[in-house]
């Protein structure tokens, strides 16, 4: 996988904010997408088929489905899967990589 | 001697496994594609190995009850034969047999069901009728609106992207030769042999002919304008259609799920997609009163939002589901549904096989007319599906 980095240049960033991803603690910037986060977190996985094989993003657009990602509202809450690509970076988010499709809801911002 | 025993024109499932079948019995067979192999219906339809009576043919069960007879038998020789399909390409072709449902919502329905399972079960396909606790054991995933459902233990799905390349991989193993962007422009008879004109899709300006003792006509919506070059006279007609793709899920839907009284195919895939189905209507193409198909026909936004509203009303499960792919394709029928399959007599040598549920029945379909073709009698009857049933079309017509 390619390294992903942020632009540094020219970009205004939202706050500073802190979100779990596998367990891990984890700075990122509100509203950066979990696409972009989860790449530069150099995750090759964003979930597996049923078959094991890994998946990430492929359209960055919301089109193609690959970069769904299972993620909860805080440790308590219920995950859903989402669109990583279409999803905003919010304080506290407790990300899943590399889960297996399905078994709780699909839903995101955009639907 | 003629350059080949059999042209083969068009690359989908009928086509490529025609000239599959026909190459394993020896024959020196060639395979004609304007596009790509697989590129039309046959790569583009929902894959469903759906052996009951359908929605479509039970609406005019009373007009046709001789050919439904004629039907049901051929699914018996289908089931057969994708039994044997499955041990020869299985996980390859994603091909499964879990069973199909089709289901009632209401006592009408119901009736028709019961009327329908007694058809089938004199003609000795096997088939169980439920009722709606019984079915939701079976299938947990179906809403408490389904009142029954008919199984099919043989039913399932495979996928069509697939199976074409599969037997396009073992007709060359067999010796057949299959050639793509081969662009056939006219069909002429020429004593007891045809004659083939042929242009590179690639390259225009590069045309050749090939000349053969049989041809067959496997070119789907496409077959009539082949059957035109032989001045004849070939009653399909183009039907677009619409086919619609969920995001993954977990395993949810473990038959083939069809509908008595709507339009309704569903699925699941190997990767956890639901493919949702059942012959909605999309939109064909129109330039001055001709059907050009160049193009793909076009969405019908309603008709979508029918399909799925069908599919949620059966698996409740889909209504949190997103959709993320519709597409469209175009198929062709005929006037009574039933296939045209077989030798025009006004042109001896020139054979058709196209129209009628090509994918359940293709691998079949391909299997009876390579044998037609080969030794003139077939292992399982085929008048029924006879292009002499419109022959009066072509009573000023051949060569």
């Amino acid at each position: 996988m390619t390294m992903a980095q942020r632009l540094t240049k020219g970009v205004i960033r939202g706050e500073q904010v802190t979100i779990s991803v596998d367990g891990r603690a984890v700075q990122a910037f509100a509203g950066e997408t979990l696409a972009t986060l989860l790449m530069i977190e150099r995750v090759a996985a964003f979930n597996q088929t049923r078959g094991g094989q890994p998946r990430a993003p492929y359209c960055n657009m919301g089109t193609c489905f690959e970069c769904q990602v299972k993620v909860a509202n805080g440790p308590q809450a219920a995950p859903r899967w989402v669109r990583a690509c279409m999803t905003p970076v919010v304080e506290g988010l407790c990300i899943e990589t590399g889960a297996i499709l399905g078994n709780c809801e699909h839903r995101d911002e955009n639907d | 001697m003629a350059d080949f025993d059999v042209v083969v024109v068009g690359g989908g499932l009928i086509g490529c496994a025609s000239a599959c079948y026909l190459a394993q019995a020896g024959a020196r067979v060639l395979l004609l594609e304007r596009g790509q192999i697989n590129q039309g219906a046959s790569g583009q339809n929902a894959g469903s190995l759906h052996f009951q009576l359908e929605h479509r043919l039970i609406q005019n069960m009373d007009q046709h009850a001789r050919e439904l007879e004629f039907y049901v038998g051929l699914a018996r020789t289908a089931i057969e034969q994708w039994q044997e399909l499955q041990a020869l390409f299985g996980p390859a072709t994603q091909l499964n047999m879990h069973g199909g449902l089709m289901v009632a919502e209401t006592a009408e329905q119901t009736a028709l069901l019961e009327r329908k399972a007694n058809i089938e079960q004199s003609q000795g396909l096997e088939v169980h009728l439920l009722d709606g606790d019984e079915a939701r054991r079976q299938a947990p995933y179906l809403s408490r609106a389904i009142q029954a459902a008919l199984l099919c233990p043989s039913e399932g799905h495979c996928n069509p992207r697939l199976l074409t390349p599969a037997f396009t991989r073992m007709g060359r193993g067999a010796g057949a030769e299959f050639r793509t962007q081969a662009v056939v422009q006219s069909v002429a008879r020429e004593g007891k042999r045809w004659r083939l004109g042929v242009a590179c899709g690639s390259a225009p300006d590069s045309g050749y002919s090939v000349t053969c003792d049989a041809v067959l006509n496997a070119a789907g919506a496409h077959a009539p304008s082949i059957a035109a070059m032989a001045n004849l006279h070939l009653p399909l007609f183009p039907v677009a259609l619409t086919m619609n793709v969920t995001e993954k899920v977990e395993p949810t839907v473990t038959h083939l799920v069809q509908h008595v009284g709507r339009k309704l195919s569903l699925k699941q895939a190997d990767d956890g997609n639901l493919l949702i189905g059942g012959g909605w209507a999309a939109r064909l193409r129109q330039t001055e009163g001709h059907w050009p198909d160049s193009q793909l026909p076009q969405i019908s936004p309603d008709a979508v939002v029918e399909n799925i509203r069908t599919a949620v009303d059966v698996v409740p499960r889909i209504r949190s589901l997103r959709l993320i792919r519709t597409w469209t394709g175009t198929t062709a029928i005929t006037a009574d549904q039933l296939p045209i399959l077989g030798e025009v007599a006004q042109a001896p040598g020139f054979f058709v096989a196209a129209g009628g549920s090509g994918f359940t029945y293709g691998p079949t379909y391909a299997r009876l007319i390579s044998e037609l073709i080969l030794t003139g009698s077939t292992s399982y009857p085929l008048e029924p599906f006879s292009p002499q049933r419109f022959s009066g079309l072509n009573a000023f017509m051949g060569t």
